[in-house]
C-alpha cells in the first residue's frame, strides 16, 4: 500500500514538475488553479474529514487570506512577500475568533454557524467600501516581478502548495491529528479518556482557516484582483464538492476532486448559468450513490485487487 | 425618535418576525420529525415568492387573485417539498451530514434553476385590495398589510398548536417527535408521515414568500438571505421547540427592525450578535432541551 502511494505521489510530482514545457499559457493557469483548489479542499477536510465538522463557510478565510494580502500590499503597501507572510497571522486570529463560536456547536449547529459567519464578513467585504472597496474589489494586485509569468507563478504556488500539503500530512499523522480523528469517530469517549472536545475543534478550525488563508493569498496575486465573491457561501460550496468528489476519508482525496472540479470547471465554464447547478447535482449524486467519492472507490479497487493476489499467493 | 415612530418600527420588526416564524415553524416541525436540517427552506420559500409572483400576475384584476396566488404558491411549492422529501428517502439511515449535504446541493440547485427560469431581475407585488391603506390606532398610523400579516402569523400558529394539540394527527407527530421507531413499530406508516409533515413545513414555506413579496422585493438571491435569518431563529429558540421559534422570531424580527436604523447597510450584524451572544450564554437555545 505504502508504495502505491509512493509511486503515485511521484508521479504526481514529476508531471506537475514537467507540466509548463508541454502545455500553453492557458493550461498552465489551470494547473495553477488546480492547486490551489487542491490545497482550498485540503483544509476544509481537516474539518470535515478528520474532525467530523461540516463547514458551510470555508470561502471565509480563504476570502480573509485573499483580503489581508491585497489590503496589505495596495493600503499598507509592504512588499509582496511580507505581505504574503503576515496574512498567516490575520487569517489564523480570524479563524481563532470565529472558530471560538463555531467549535462550541457540533453537526448541522456547526455547519449553520458557519455558513452564518461567512454570510457575515461577506456582507461586510461588500458594504464596507471605504475599506475593501466593496462590489467591485481591490484590482491591479500584481506578484512581484520575479514570479512575474504564468510559469514562475505556477511553480510559486507548486512550491507553496506542496509545502503546505507536508504540513497538513505531518498534521494529520501527528498526535494532534489522531486525536481529531478519534473525537470524529467517537466523541463520548473521546471525552472520556480525557480530551478536551472543544479545545481540538478549535484548534482544528485555525488549523483549517490558516491553510484556506493561504490558498486565498494566492489566489490574489494569481487573479491580480479580489471581490467579495471569494467569500460567498457559493464560493464555500466548492470544497465541499472537491472533497466529497474526491473523497473526504482519504489525505489525497481533496487533490483528486480539485483536479476534477477544475477540469469541468474549464469545460462547462464557471461563468455558464449552470455552475451552481451543476455543483448541486454532484454533491447529490455522489452523497446518494458513491459515498467513499473517487478516490474511496480507487482506493476499494486496490485494496480488492491485493486481497486477491494474496488469496491467490496463499492458495499456491 | 418619537414614540410613533417607535411603535411603527416595533410593528414591522413584528411583521418580519412573523414570516420568520412561518419558516421556523416548518423547519422545526421537519427537525423533529425527521431530524433532518432543511437547507433548503428558504429556497423553498424564495420558489413560493416567485410562483406566486406569476400566478399573481396570470391572474391580474381577478378579485381575490392575491390569496389565490399565495394559497397556490403553497400548494405548489408543497409539492415541490415532496419530491425532495422522497429524494431524500434513501438518506435517513445514513449520517446527519449526509442529509445536510443533501439539502444543502438542494439549495445550489434550486438557486439556480430559479435564476434559469424567471432571471435575475427583481419583481414587486403591491399590497392587495383592502390592505393598501393605514390604519390609526391609539395615535400611531400603522399600514395595515403589516397588521394583516402579523394576524396570519398568530392564526397559523395557533392553528398548528391546535393541530398537534387536539388531533389525531398532532398526537402522531407528537409521538414521532419523542420516538419515531416506536411510532413506526406501533403500525403508524412512517413514510407517508414524513412526506406530510415535510409537506406542510413546505407549503407554509412557500405561502409566507408569497405573503412576504409586498414587504420587499422578490429576487434570486433571497433564499440565502432568509435561510441565515431562520437559523438565527433556530439558533437563538432552540431547534426543538416552537415556543422557542415564536419568542426568537419575535427577538431576531425586532434586532434586525431597530438594527436598520442604526447600520441600514448590514442590520445583518445585529442578528448575529444576538445568535453568538445565545451561542456562548445559553448554547442549546433559549428554550430547549440542554446537551444538543
Amino acid at each position: 500500500m505504502k508504495r502505491w502511494s509512493a509511486v503515485a505521489m511521484m508521479a504526481a510530482v514529476v508531471v506537475l514538475l514537467a507540466l509548463p514545457w508541454g502545455v500553453r499559457e492557458y493550461n498552465i493557469q489551470l494547473a495553477n488553479l488546480f492547486l490551489i483548489g487542491a490545497l482550498f479542499a485540503l483544509s476544509f477536510n481537516v474539518l470535515f474529514g478528520y474532525t467530523g465538522l461540516l463547514s458551510f463557510g470555508q470561502a471565509t478565510f480563504f476570502g480573509v487570506g485573499a483580503y489581508a494580502l491585497a489590503l496589505l500590499m495596495k493600503k499598507a503597501g509592504l512588499s509582496f512577500a511580507l505581505a504574503f507572510v503576515l496574512s498567516v497571522p490575520i487569517t489564523a486570529v480570524t479563524a481563532g475568533v470565529i472558530g471560538f463560536f463555531c467549535s462550541r456547536a457540533t453537526e448541522f449547529f456547526f455547519s449553520v454557524l458557519t455558513l452564518a459567519f461567512g454570510q457575515l464578513l461577506f456582507v461586510v467585504a461588500s458594504k464596507w467600501y471605504t475599506v475593501t472597496a466593496g462590489d467591485d474589489g481591490i484590482q491591479s494586485i500584481f506578484p512581484p516581478t520575479a514570479l512575474g509569468s504564468a510559469t514562475r507563478y505556477y511553480y510559486f504556488t507548486l512550491a507553496v502548495v506542496a509545502l503546505c500539503t507536508a504540513a497538513l500530512w505531518w498534521i494529520a499523522r501527528s498526535p494532534f491529528g489522531y486525536t481529531l480523528q478519534s473525537i470524529r469517530d467517537n466523541p463520548q469517549r473521546s471525552e472520556a479518556i480525557g480530551i478536551n472536545l472543544r479545545w481540538y475543534r478549535w484548534m482544528a478550525f485555525v488549523v483549517s482557516g490558516v491553510f484556506a488563508g493561504v490558498a486565498g493569498a494566492l489566489f490574489t496575486t494569481f487573479n491580480w484582483a479580489v471581490a467579495p465573491t471569494e467569500l460567498e457561501w457559493t464560493k464555500s460550496a466548492e470544497p465541499v464538492v472537491m472533497t466529497l468528489l474526491g473523497g473526504p476519508h482519504l489525505f489525497g482525496g481533496p487533490i483528486i476532486g480539485a483536479a476534477i472540479f477544475t477540469f469541468f470547471q474549464f469545460y462547462l465554464g464557471k461563468h455558464t448559468l449552470f455552475w451552481a447547478f451543476s455543483m448541486g447535482v454532484v454533491i447529490l449524486f455522489v452523497v446518494r450513490f458513491m459515498p467513499g467519492g473517487v478516490g474511496g472507490y480507487l482506493w476499494q479497487r486496490v485494496q480488492a485487487a491485493r486481497d486477491a493476489s494474496r488469496k491467490h499467493a496463499a492458495q499456491r | 425618535m418619537t414614540l410613533s415612530g417607535f411603535v411603527n418600527q416595533f410593528v414591522s420588526g413584528l411583521t418580519f418576525g412573523m414570516v420568520l416564524f412561518l419558516l421556523a415553524l416548518g423547519l422545526v416541525l421537519i427537525f423533529g420529525v425527521m431530524r433532518v436540517v432543511n437547507f433548503a427552506h428558504g429556497s423553498l420559500y424564495m420558489v413560493g415568492a416567485f410562483t406566486g409572483y406569476f400566478v399573481w400576475e396570470w391572474l391580474k384584476g381577478m378579485t381575490g387573485s392575491f390569496w389565490v396566488s399565495v394559497i397556490v404558491a403553497g400548494l405548489l411549492v408543497a409539492a415541490l417539498g415532496l419530491v425532495l422529501e422522497y429524494m431524500l428517502r434513501p438518506l435517513y439511515a445514513r449520517e446527519h451530514s449526509d442529509q445536510i449535504l443533501f439539502t444543502y446541493g438542494c439549495v445550489l440547485i434550486i438557486g439556480d434553476l430559479v435564476k434559469w427560469l424567471w432571471g435575475g431581475q427583481y419583481h414587486s407585488v403591491p399590497r392587495p385590495p383592502g390592505f393598501q391603506g393605514r390604519i390609526e390606532l391609539g395615535g400611531v398610523v400603522l399600514p395595515t398589510y403589516y397588521l394583516l400579516v402579523i394576524g396570519v402569523g398568530v392564526a397559523t400558529g395557533l392553528g398548528l398548536w391546535l393541530l398537534l394539540a387536539r388531533t389525531k394527527l398532532g398526537k402522531i407527530i407528537r409521538a414521532a417527535v419523542a420516538d419515531r421507531e416506536m411510532v413506526g413499530i406501533l403500525g403508524i406508516r412512517l413514510p407517508r408521515l414524513f412526506a406530510g409533515v415535510f409537506g406542510i413545513g413546505a407549503f407554509l414555506a412557500g405561502a409566507a414568500g408569497m405573503l412576504a413579496a409586498p414587504l420587499g422585493s422578490i429576487g434570486s438571491g433571497m433564499d440565502v438571505e432568509i435561510i441565515v435569518a431562520v437559523f438565527a431563529v433556530v439558533i437563538v429558540g432552540g431547534m426543538g421547540s416552537f415556543l422557542g421559534a415564536a419568542l426568537a422570531s419575535l427577538i431576531i424580527g425586532e434586532v434586525y427592525s431597530f438594527g436598520i436604523l442604526v447600520l441600514p447597510a448590514a442590520a445583518q450584524v445585529f442578528m448575529f450578535l444576538v445568535m453568538v451572544v445565545v451561542l456562548v450564554v445559553r448554547p442549546q437555545g433559549l428554550i430547549g432541551a440542554p446537551e444538543r
